[in-house]
């Protein structure tokens, strides 16, 4: 039996020294979630879900904000998706949501006390490959309403042509790529086309893509490389998306309201905006709001804002406080990282209503939260 | 009586294994009697209660992980019943079981059946394609590869299981696509063009592809199983065939596959459950379109590629019909593994009557 059990001695050395090591990685680790020494401020985390289109600003605003402004705030984004923003924060389960597109009177409904909040400008661009053809087609709500669905089928179309001759000739089937998923870029999209050629488009926007034409890609990057993997495809992007993916793609030109044909940018999106002078208050419904199609020299026809919703009444002092400050840096300093990221910035009159709205937010017991 | 059968190696090096020092009642011998040979008591098995403590744990203990994964199964189910009530009552069956999915429509539609047609045939192009290569690899792997080669080969085919599906639709949309469909669809349309199926060609984004990227998604399961099931078949078997002057093909034909049959047919249709709910890598090459596809090289869609792309900002009816696809999908794959066993039962039935 000694022989057998000879190494218990040394076994039950090993089993302590096993013990204290795990005895004080323990302690280490609940070390580290002991609370702040006194006198500092409390760390505020603030979540938020929703729309993926305006998530690449968010990222950037989260990083600069905590660096810069506030390190002891940290901002969540968790995406999602608009659907998934707005049930959220329909049940409270998010601090802050983000949609392309404001809440229907159902969703408006469901969460009484939201506020719309317009964060930054984006714009829905048509992409295209045709072999010998390089940027600058040019596209009318006509021949695109025509074209995604289905009416027009081959490049050389006389209405095509009209606009650009050098497609003359051009006998090759139109390959239309659409989203395959539910967007925000669809949404606006299928709004603009909705609401300037009711007659050739007659659904009106939706984020689902209303026809079985062509073939669906995942997201931008599904459409991009949908377009780009076959020889007389079109299909429409983000600027944000156009903007990081490079010049790989061929962008097309819209005709604005007054006629002209753009290319969108920071500027002419922008420009889209720049007419705003009535908007509905923060607390009120938003929908319907939309800056498709708007005159100006220099205005691109598909531009739409992005929202960020946040409740007037929040719980939490110190979460809501964070947040009103967030917001209140988000629409001016922030402002200056749209452009470069691929987004317009917004106009100084939808600033100054957003100021408006973002002094209206209470805690609960009705004090302002903004300073 | 023993717990384990008696292990003379054990009793002969004179050193007993770790877990007999557990006490008795968690199955270890520590302060057990000594039997009456005057053995030591942590080198035989155990006698009486502490045995049957030690089985009854084992038991249990099996019981509950059995347990476990039927409750999360029909936990499942359940719930997908029951976020999908709202589309049954409000769409009913009828325009569930429609011909076209258009949530965006006016007015929407959500009709699954298309839907439940593209699962079929890319699965079963999938299973068409993937399960005799995957079986010509077990092949090659237990019966011809010399021995140098066997762990190589088997640990790079079992490598192709580790890539994720993201990547597999990736290469897919990247080289795959592009690759089929310069080189291999104007083929096919012009030898095979006759059978009707190779109808439309204006992308590489089709059914096809879809199937072929599942076939190469299934081989590394399919493969494996095989392999073990070939393994498994006595070295007798072999020797018979190969004495009666059986070529190696012929043994192989005639000896250890029919004796694998059963085995190979189980690895067949988890190799077809997994085409069946293969989702990325399927959605980013298919085409993503919601309708009847009249040939192979038309785009087309399955159910779990449109859960994957709808279900994020979907919400109200919309969310519950893509609930309820997800109950469809489910009795798909019930059904065609049920079809699977019957079809197995009488090829086996037939091929005992014929012997």
């Amino acid at each position: 039996m000694a022989t057998i059990l000879g190494d218990s001695g040394g076994s039950k050395v090993k089993h302590l020294a096993l013990l204290s090591v795990i005895l004080m990685a323990a302690t280490a680790v609940a070390g580290c979630f002991g609370s702040p020494p006194p006198g500092e401020k409390p760390e505020v985390t603030l979540n938020g879900a929703g729309a993926t289109f305006p998530a690449p600003l968010y990222d950037v605003w989260q990083g600069r904000y905590t660096a810069e402004v506030d390190e002891n705030v940290h901002i969540n984004y968790g995406g999602g998706g608009s659907g998934a923003g707005i049930t959220q924060i329909t049940a409270r389960q998010v601090d802050w949501a983000g949609s392309d597109a404001p809440m229907n009177a159902n969703e408006f409904s469901k969460a009484p006390g939201i506020l719309h909040i317009p964060s930054a400008l984006g714009a829905v661009i048509p992409i295209y490959k045709v072999p010998g053809v390089g940027d600058g087609l040019n596209f009318t709500a006509q021949t695109l309403a025509n074209i995604f669905n289905g009416n027009i089928a081959k490049w050389d179309d006389s209405a095509l042509v009209a606009d650009n001759p050098a497609l003359a000739g051009m006998n090759n089937d139109i390959t239309v790529v659409h989203r395959s998923d539910g967007s925000g870029t669809t949404f606006v999209f299928t709004s603009y086309l909705y609401k300037v050629d009711p007659t050739n488009w007659t659904t009106p926007g939706h984020k689902n893509w209303p026809n079985n034409l062509g073939i669906g890609g995942n997201g931008n990057a599904g459409v991009s490389s949908g377009v780009q993997q076959n020889d007389y495809s079109i299909g429409y992007v983000e600027l944000s998306y156009a903007a990081s993916a490079g010049s790989s793609l061929n962008y097309g030109r819209v005709k604005s309201h007054d006629g002209a044909f753009l290319e969108a940018t920071a500027d002419s999106t922008a420009a889209a905006a720049a007419g705003l002078s009535t908007l509905p208050a923060g607390d009120a419904s938003w929908e319907g709001v939309e800056i498709l199609d708007q005159p100006g020299a220099n205005a691109y026809p598909i531009a739409a804002m992005t929202y960020v919703l946040v409740y007037k009444t929040q719980l939490d002092h110190a979460k809501g406080t964070a947040l009103v400050n967030f917001l209140w840096w988000a629409i001016h300093d922030g402002q200056s990282d749209c452009a470069p990221n691929g987004y317009a910035p917004l106009p100084s009159s939808a600033v100054t209503h957003n100021e408006a709205t973002l002094n209206s937010i209470v805690d609960a017991s009705g004090n302002r939260l903004h300073m | 009586m023993r717990l384990l059968p008696m292990t003379h190696r054990e009793g002969a090096s004179g050193t007993a294994p770790r877990w007999r020092l557990l006490p008795r009642w968690l199955g270890g011998a520590r302060g057990a009697r000594p039997p009456d040979d005057g053995a030591d008591p942590l080198l035989v098995g155990l006698t009486g209660s502490g045995a049957r403590r030690a089985d009854a744990l084992f038991k249990g203990i099996t019981l509950l992980f059995a347990g476990l994964v039927i409750f999360l199964v029909f936990g499942i189910v359940g719930s997908l019943l029951y976020q999908s009530q709202e589309a049954w009552a409000t769409l009913g069956i009828g325009a569930l079981f429609g011909d076209e999915w258009l949530p965006g429509g006016q007015p929407a539609k959500f009709g699954s059946l298309p839907l439940v047609w593209g699962t079929l045939v890319t699965s079963f192009i999938a299973i068409l394609i993937g399960v005799p290569v995957s079986i010509g690899i077990a092949i090659f792997l237990s019966e011809m590869a010399p021995p140098w080669i066997r762990g190589p080969v088997s640990v790079i085919v079992e490598l192709l299981a580790a890539i994720p599906s993201v990547v597999y639709g990736l290469w897919g949309i990247f080289f795959l696509a592009p690759f089929l469909y310069d080189s291999v669809y104007p083929r096919l349309q012009a030898n095979w063009g006759w059978t009707g199926l190779f109808t439309g060609q204006s992308t590489g984004y089709s059914v096809l592809t879809a199937g072929i990227l599942l076939a190469i998604m299934i081989i590394p399961t399919v493969s494996a199983i095989s392999r073990e099931v070939f393994r498994a078949v006595p070295a007798s078997q072999r020797e018979a065939a190969f004495a009666i002057g059986a070529t190696k093909w012929e043994v192989v034909r005639k000896a250890v596959i029919p004796y694998g049959r059963t085995g190979l047919f189980g690895a067949a249709i988890l190799g077809l459950a997994r085409a069946v709910g293969e989702t990325m890598a399927v959605t980013m090459v298919i085409g993503n379109r919601n309708a009847f596809f009249g040939g192979l090289l038309e785009p087309g869609n399955t159910i779990p590629s449109v859960l994957a792309n709808e279900t994020y900002e979907a919400s109200g009816v919309h969310l519950s019909a893509l609930f309820a696809l997800g109950v469809i999908l489910f009795i798909v794959a019930l059904l065609i593994n049920i079809a699977a066993r019957i079809l197995v039962k009488r090829v086996l039935k037939q091929a005992e009557v014929a012997k």
